[in-house]
This record gives C-alpha cells, structure tokens and sequence, in this order.
C-alpha cells in the first residue's frame, strides 16, 4: 500500500533560534526531519499517524519551541512547501493563502535570491491580472500559464498540485551535546549566587539537554558541568549512579551533589556562564512512547527513583534481584538495574529471610540452642547442596545438608549441617 | 443533544466506569489489605508474617512493589517460588535512611505495594507521615515487625499478628 505523505511545520520567530537542537528534538516524533535556514523545521508525519494526532503533535511542538526560548506557528499539509505556507500565513487551508505564498512553493528548504526575485516578478504580473489568492492561480488553465508566466510559471504550477515533489535534505544533528546559559544584567535568568537560582537555571537546561537525548534515543549517563564565574570557574564530572531520560530524574540528583558541594566550598562570586556538556550516554528505554500505555513514564519515573536512591545510599543499594545459577544460596542471586527476562530456576523450597551470616547453633536433645531455645518438632530433609573443589575453586569444595525444621511454637528454620564442621548452623526463616 | 440527555449520559458513564478498589484482595485474610493505608504484620522470625506479604503480592500481580529494608535478609529466590515475579520488585537496603527511601518510593507514585522492615520500631510521628504519604500515593504499605508497634497506634490501619497456626487481628 502506498504510504501517504503528511508534513508538519514548525515555523519559528525570533532572532536567535537555536534551529538545529530543536531539530535534533524533534527527532522524537519523526525520522525524517529537515531545517529550513534559521527558521523552520519540518517533519514527515505519514508513517506515524497511529503514534500520535497532529492535535497532539501541534502541542507538544509548541510545549518543545518554548523549552528552547522560543515560539512558532505550526502548519499541517499534504507537502512540505503547502505545510510551510500555511505556518508562515497563519491560515487553515491552501485556497486562502494569498500569491505571497508561491515564495515557498519555489523554494521551501532553503533562502535563494534568484528564484524570490523570479517569483515576485511573476506576483507582480499576477495582480495586474487580477489574482489575489493561490486558489486562483491554482484554477488558471495549465495549457495558458507557459504563455502567461513562461517555464519559471508552469514548474510552480506542477508544485502547487504536488506534481514535481521535493527531495527532503538531510539534516545531521551536531555530534556533541551541549548547551549553556548566558547570565548577565540583560538576561532574563536570575543572578545566581548560590544553589536556588543556580537549579532554575539548570532546570533550563536538563530540559534541553534531555529533549535533544530524547531525539536520539538516548539517556544521560555522564556529564560536565561548568560555572564561569567573574573571577574563576567552577567544574563538575558527574556520573549519574543511572541513566537518566528526564529533568524530573536529574534534578534532585543535581540539588543533592551541588548542595553538598556548595555547602562545603560556597561561590566565591557571581556565575555569569553554565555549561552542561554531554560526555557519555545510554539507550533509551524507548524511544518513541505509546499513547495507550504508561510504561514509558513508569520506566523513566522508576530510573529517577533508583538514581536518586542509589545517590544517597550507595551504589547498589536500590536494586532489582536476577536469579543466578550458582550452588552457594547467599551467591544464587544478584543485584541488577534491570530484570533479566529468563525463567525462575527450579530449586527445592527456599526460605524468604537468609541470614547473612549463619549462627551457630548446639543441640541438646529435642531442642536447638541459638539466639533463642526451639524445641524441634519435626525435621523435613536433607537436601544436599555440594560443590567439588574443581567446580569453584573459590568455594575449596563444600557441603552442606540443609533441613527445614518446624519448632513446636510453628516457627519454620532453615538450618544446615556441614559435615566438614561439627554441628548445625541457622541460616534463615520460611518467615 | 439536549441537557438532559447529556446529565444522563455522564451519570451512566460514571456508574458503569470501572472503580478503583481500596482493598488488595489476600485469599490469606479474607477482608484484604487496604490502600493508601499502613498495616502491620508481626509476629516472631519463622512465623510466616513474610509469606503473607508475599502472598499479597502473588494475588495482585499488576502492581509493582518496593521492598525496603535496612538490612536486607530478605531472600529473593523465594519470591518465584511465592509466584511473585522479580521484576516488579525495587528493593532497597536503606540502613538508617529506611523510612526517606521508603517516602521517595511513596512520592514516585509507581508503586501499589510498599513493604517496609524498618530496624526499630517506628514512632507515632513517623507513623503518622508514612501514613500520609500512603494516602497520597493510594499505596499498601506493609509494616513488617516481631513485636507490633504500638498496640491500637492509630496511624495503622490494620494489625495482624502472624504464626503458622493463625492470623489474628489486633485491630
């Protein structure tokens, strides 16, 4: 079947628009992205209709032009010329642009002196013929327009009724990623001379930074951070303990290490430069989000929360277990950032609390002595867990018999006898 | 369409919406566990108190669940064998910053289920904000402790106490 070609345009306004990151965020929405000069981005939307409504798009495009300072209208058509005539007049349908348009009829990628000085020549000769809309010119019969308007004439006609398309120019996004802020008296960011209005400044930002790393499939993992202050500079390498994909997960992980540091060594003067450079990155969890699903923010909402977690309390420290197929119990399983996606291994009854550390334990007749006397009333087992010393010559070969002993209180043990040891020892509780 | 007929179709609307729940069904205890409320499992080490937060969790496969500990004994090779898949586990071994890991969990909103084995007993101050944050959050959180923390502390709404042979409810 043939895929149907559908183009949005984000014209933008304003003098310095920083074109080209924001088409490297909008590489979110669509693979095929292409920059007009300085002043709009285009984006073929055909293929990605069931992704997402233009309704939907046209805000999200509009939420993404003011996080990078700036504002635009977007157009919605059939070609890329008729999407970027409609941004720029502001209209809803092709019939009511007026002959002005024809400008981006004859080149919509790109600002050419030659071809506007043509086209404005011919609208000239069009309102002396009484025309004042593309519609029309669009109506006027194709076999009198060489006559009228001569070869330049009859090609723009061909492009109105999206007759001779095209070719989108390829459109390479920087290879680093790096933004930064300027702050002085003009400036509309605070002065910053400590934290506060510093992670205002950065929540700008983290804001761009993960739009761009957004549009290219990637999370955060490491990055430079850098205050030029009046006298002197600042810097920071941060490695994030994980990837991040989103503000929400890096702000507090910023407020925590720059309040800490800041604390301890506070600005000596007023910063007048930030600079977040990008140094190292990860996949993203995905990269385009599914509409009728909340795993995309449950995922990114979840990475913000182990980072955050494993910040204060240490590497590892918030986890998810993978099982392992190892003989030792303390070694059968594994902290991870991600489960593995594998079948549970089949192992006999296992207890929900281990000890980290087995105790000893006496017997004295019915009863087991430890922390605390059991009276035993029934043993279930053994179950033999041994490895020979060539298996894991960490482990120098050892076996253990482990029992499941029910006390006459109901209390459930797991204790086990080694017989190159004299004795039992409890290592944990079916609790 | 007219007014009326517009009311009429909200109020159909929300009587056939499905609602939320406030109780996690436990086939362990027939009236459940509420949500956004703190219960408590006590009872002594090998009782069974942990099994019963694991059959919890097995009944409501859906949510995801943060476990935290402030050293953690908890032995994750049971939980499959409890039919509780491993992935929809966070946990975390907090040491002495037990109950901020467990508001952070709270405040992300991701989790139905916290279980929370703090190394003492709470107070009724801290009690109270766990509370509040499980409000919040619409979460059940499951106090694991051997001793109950305070008997009819009224930030806690459910009390079990747990031994193999029975569950009885304190409150």
């Amino acid at each position: 079947m043939k895929r149907t070609e559908r183009v949005a345009c984000l014209l933008l306004k304003g003098k310095a628009v920083p074109i080209l990151e924001l088409a490297e965020a909008c590489h979110r929405f669509s693979p095929q992205i292409a920059v007009r000069d300085k002043e709009a981005v285009f984006l073929e939307i055909g293929a990605c209709r069931n992704l997402y409504s233009e309704q939907s798009l046209l805000m999200r495009l509009n939420v993404l032009a003011q996080r990078f300072g700036c504002f635009g209208q977007v157009g919605f058509a059939d070609d890329a010329p008729t999407a970027l005539a409609l941004a720029r007049f502001g209209v809803s349908s092709r019939d009511k642009l007026p002959l002005e348009a024809l400008y981006d009829y004859a080149s919509p990628f790109g600002h050419d002196d030659a071809s506007y000085k043509k086209v404005m020549g011919l609208i000239v000769t069009m309102h002396m013929l009484g025309l004042s809309h593309l519609k029309d010119f669009a109506e006027l019969p194709t076999k009198t327009l060489a006559s009228r308007f001569g070869s330049h004439g009859v090609e723009l006609s061909l492009r109105l009724h999206n007759r001779a398309p095209f070719a989108w120019p390829r459109f390479t996004p920087a290879e680093k990623v790096s933004e930064k802020a300027e702050l002085h008296e003009l400036s509309e960011l605070p002065i910053c001379t400590d934290l506060e209005p510093l992670l205002f400044v950065l929540k700008g930002l983290s804001d761009r930074t993960m739009a761009r790393l957004r549009g290219r499939a990637q999370r955060l993992s490491t990055f430079n951070l850098t205050l030029d202050l009046e006298k002197g500079r600042r810097e920071w390498k941060i490695e994030l303990p994980v990837p991040q994909g989103s503000t929400a997960g890096l702000l507090p992980i910023l407020r925590d290490r720059l309040g800490f540091d800041l604390q301890k060594k506070p600005l000596e003067n007023t910063i007048v430069r930030v600079q977040l450079d990008v140094v190292e990155t990860t996949p993203a969890n995905r990269s385009q989000r599914d509409l009728f699903d909340e795993g995309g923010d449950t995922a990114e909402a979840w990475d913000a929360l182990v980072g955050r977690l494993r910040q204060k309390l240490g590497k590892d420290s918030a986890f998810v277990a993978n099982q392992v197929d190892e003989y030792l119990p303390e070694r059968a399983w594994a902290r991870a950032l991600e489960a593995l996606d594998r079948l549970p291994t089949e192992l006999p009854p296992r207890p929900a609390r281990v000890l980290r550390k087995p105790i000893p334990l006496k017997q004295d007749g019915q009863f087991l002595v430890g922390q605390k006397k059991w009276r035993v009333s029934e043993w279930h087992g053994p179950e033999r867990i041994a490895v020979e010393w060539w298996m894991d010559p960490e482990l120098e070969g050892f076996k253990r018999d482990y029992y499941r002993i029910v006390t006459e209180a109901g209390e459930q043990l797991w204790v086990y006898s080694a017989p190159a040891r004299q004795g039992y020892y409890l290592h944990g509780y079916f609790d | 369409m007219s007014m009326t007929a517009k009311t009429n179709l909200a109020e159909l609307r929300s009587l056939i919406a499905p609602r939320k729940k406030n109780v996690l069904p436990c086939s362990a205890h027939a009236s459940g566990f509420p949500r956004g409320a703190v219960s408590e499992l006590s009872g002594p080490h090998g009782g069974g108190k942990t099994q019963l937060a694991l059959k919890l969790i097995a009944e409501n496969p859906r949510l995801h669940v943060a476990w935290v500990e402030s050293e953690l004994s908890i032995y994750p090779c049971a939980l499959p064998q409890q039919g509780v898949a491993l992935g929809r586990v966070l946990f975390a071994e907090a040491g002495e910053q037990a109950l901020w890991s467990a508001h952070q969990m709270l405040r992300s909103g991701i989790f139905g289920i916290l279980v929370l084995s703090p190394q003492r007993p709470l107070e009724q101050i801290d009690l109270r904000r766990l509370q509040l944050a499980a409000e919040q959050s619409n979460t059940s959180v499951v106090l694991l402790s051997e001793e109950p923390t305070l008997t009819g502390a009224w930030p806690i709404a459910l009390q079990l106490e747990v031994n193999r042979s029975s569950i009885r409810r304190i409150k």
